[in-house]
């Protein structure tokens, strides 16, 4: 019964699949005609392989991290949409705002490449990468030195 | 010996005109010298009452053209007050010292008022026309009189005022004279015009062709007037007719004559210190000039006499950053115990944001009037470090300094939880990693 079963439903699955299969061969001219689709799909398959590998190297640090970027574009889009309906009176201040933005961002993606590849190079054991003498703590202490030393100069820029 | 008895006569007055200046504070009799040719004039004293000159105001001295002995400059002053030209039979008189065009300018440039008379048939001497073209009048030549094929003779009204400013009224029924072109000159002022009929040409000729006309309709003038940049002043008249006494006492000073007494400019906010040279930009300031206008011999308080007449200020840096008319605020005394004879005329405004060398300019410059300059140079400077606004003082500001705090807090937060995930966790995923790995 059961083997029965199983090939009715194979049979029933080939059957359904063929009404597919014609669609697919009927297309096929079709597609060979127009490689922006063809394309396209590539695009959307290589994308759909990019997220899933980022899904696999992602850690917890790294998605915080990540998070954090997310956050910094969100806030650093708000500002200029701001000026842009507003003005620029205090030029400075905007400036001082949107740069703390922009800074923090780039600090933070140095941070995420170094750690990254750091984390990945004690697997590898420094084959390859860019950044073989600095550890994951060095990296910590610049991201937090250098953020501090932004800080200090976009609260003295903003006035 | 007649000729050199008066000139001698003339001389003396010239001494006690100025004597009775040093001497009598009261109103200042001024010399007037003229000059005439006896072949047209054989009593001159018939001027006297022609040109309304009073013998109390004024040191009368008359000169034929043919004596050379009179200065009309001495030690760079002028000798005479005012000089009157009479029309000359002879195109080059004798009388060279008072008649070439070098020694006039000399005399304009030292502040004395020069009035020349054409007639019909004669012209003042060809030097003095010389004089004449130098500051734009061109009066016609001897034998062109003003004529009209409409009007056997030409009669003039108050269409023919060129302006109202210098002479209000024209009172000459008939008028025989010359007319003249003049150029365009802001320091001219055309008094009366010549009829739109009307045409000048030499009157022996019937025939008239483009070329033997001087002028043709409004384009000739009968009367003009010139005020030179020293506000010495100067006229020509086409006939001895249009001689008022309006117009004698324009060119003898006596009228439409201003008197700059002061100018200041201070701070609104200070108004003890006065014509400070540094100011900051958006300063609000406050600029008063006093002007006086001779009326009667005696100084009263100015009050322009239309609204092109306003007085004005430029505060200018190579361009004007402002143009402003000033406004008629009242009149004061211009010396303390002394009468009111002032008009204080003011306006206030914000200096430009902008820094650099400023000018507060008053150029004054109106027909007929004596013109007014002052130039008073300012610094203006920008904010110092410690006066600019304070970015919490803008409510715009307070989005980017909330964005900027709103970072910060993120960040710290941000640190916070990347050491409190801790290594263990990456460890945990990598463990995971390696047991997919041996799958």
């Amino acid at each position: 019964m059961a083997k029965k079963d199983v090939a009715a439903k194979k049979a029933s699955a080939a059957f359904a699949a063929r009404p597919d299969l014609d669609a697919a061969t009927a297309r096929k001219p079709v597609k060979s005609s127009s490689p922006i689709s063809k394309s396209i799909n590539d695009v959307v398959a290589a994308v759909n392989t990019t997220y899933t590998n980022y899904l696999k190297a992602l850690t917890p640090r790294l998605k915080l991290i990540d998070s954090f970027l997310v956050f910094l574009v969100a806030l650093g889009v708000l500002q200029f949409v701001y000026v842009l309906l507003v003005g620029n009176f205090p030029f400075n201040a905007f400036l001082g705002g949107f740069i703390s933005c922009v800074g923090q961002f780039v600090l933070t993606v140095s941070l995420r490449m170094q750690y990254a590849l750091a984390t990945q190079s004690e697997e590898s054991k420094g084959e390859d990468s860019p950044f073989p003498t600095i550890t994951p703590e060095r990296a910590l202490g610049d991201f937090v030195f250098a953020s501090l030393v932004l800080h200090f100069i976009v609260f003295h820029f903003i006035n | 010996m007649l000729f050199t008895s008066i000139a001698k006569l003339v001389a003396l007055l010239g001494l006690a005109a100025y004597s009775a200046a040093v001497t009598d504070p009261g109103p200042r009799k001024t010399s007037v010298l003229v000059v005439f040719d006896p072949e047209l004039i054989s009593t001159p004293q018939d001027l006297v009452s022609k040109f309304s000159l009073d013998q109390e105001r004024y040191e009368l001295g008359f000169l034929e053209y043919s004596n050379n002995q009179i200065l009309l400059v001495h030690n760079e002053k002028p000798v005479f007050d005012h000089v009157v030209y009479m029309p000359s039979v002879k195109k080059s008189p004798a009388a060279k010292s008072v008649t070439e065009k070098q020694k006039l300018l000399e005399y304009l440039n030292a502040g004395g008022n020069i009035l020349a008379v054409g007639s019909v048939e004669n012209s003042v001497p060809e030097s003095v026309v010389k004089f004449l073209n130098e500051v734009g009048i061109y009066p016609a030549p001897k034998g062109h009189s003003l004529r009209s094929f409409f009007d056997k003779e030409i009669s003039l009204s108050e269409e023919n005022l060129a302006s109202s400013k210098i002479v209000s009224q024209l009172a000459v029924p008939l008028y025989e004279g010359s007319a003249a072109l003049i150029s365009n000159s802001e320091l001219l002022f055309p008094i009366v015009k010549a009829a739109r009929l009307s045409f000048s040409a030499n009157s022996q000729i019937d025939a008239l062709t483009g070329d033997k006309t001087w002028t043709n309709g409004e384009q000739g003038f009968l009367a003009v007037g010139f005020q030179a940049l020293n506000n010495a002043r100067a006229a020509w008249v086409g006939s001895l007719d249009l001689v008022s006494q309006e117009l004698v006492e324009w060119v003898f000073q006596e009228k439409k004559v201003l008197k700059l007494q002061f100018t200041e400019h201070y701070k609104r906010d200070e108004p003890e210190v006065n014509d400070r040279t540094l100011y900051r930009i958006k300063d609000e300031v406050a600029y008063s000039v006093g002007v006086s206008e001779l009326k009667n011999d005696a100084w009263v308080p100015y009050t322009p006499a239309s609204e092109d007449d306003v007085l004005q200020l430029s505060f200018k840096m190579l361009d004007p950053y402002h143009r402003l008319n000033l406004t008629l605020v009242g009149a004061k005394a211009s010396s303390e115990n002394g009468p009111v004879d002032t008009s204080v005329f003011a306006v206030n405004f914000t200096i430009p944001d902008h820094h650099g060398m400023f000018t507060f300019e008053l150029d004054y410059m109106r027909e007929g009037l004596s013109y007014l300059s002052d130039k008073k140079i300012v610094a203006v400077r920008h904010l110092a470090n410690d006066e600019y606004e304070r970015s919490w003082d803008i409510t715009n500001s307070w989005v980017y300094i909330t964005s900027a705090a709103v970072v910060v807090v993120a960040w710290l937060l941000f640190v916070a939880n990347f050491l409190f995930l801790g290594e263990g966790s990456v460890k945990r995923v990598q463990k995971e990693k390696k047991e997919e790995k041996k799958e």
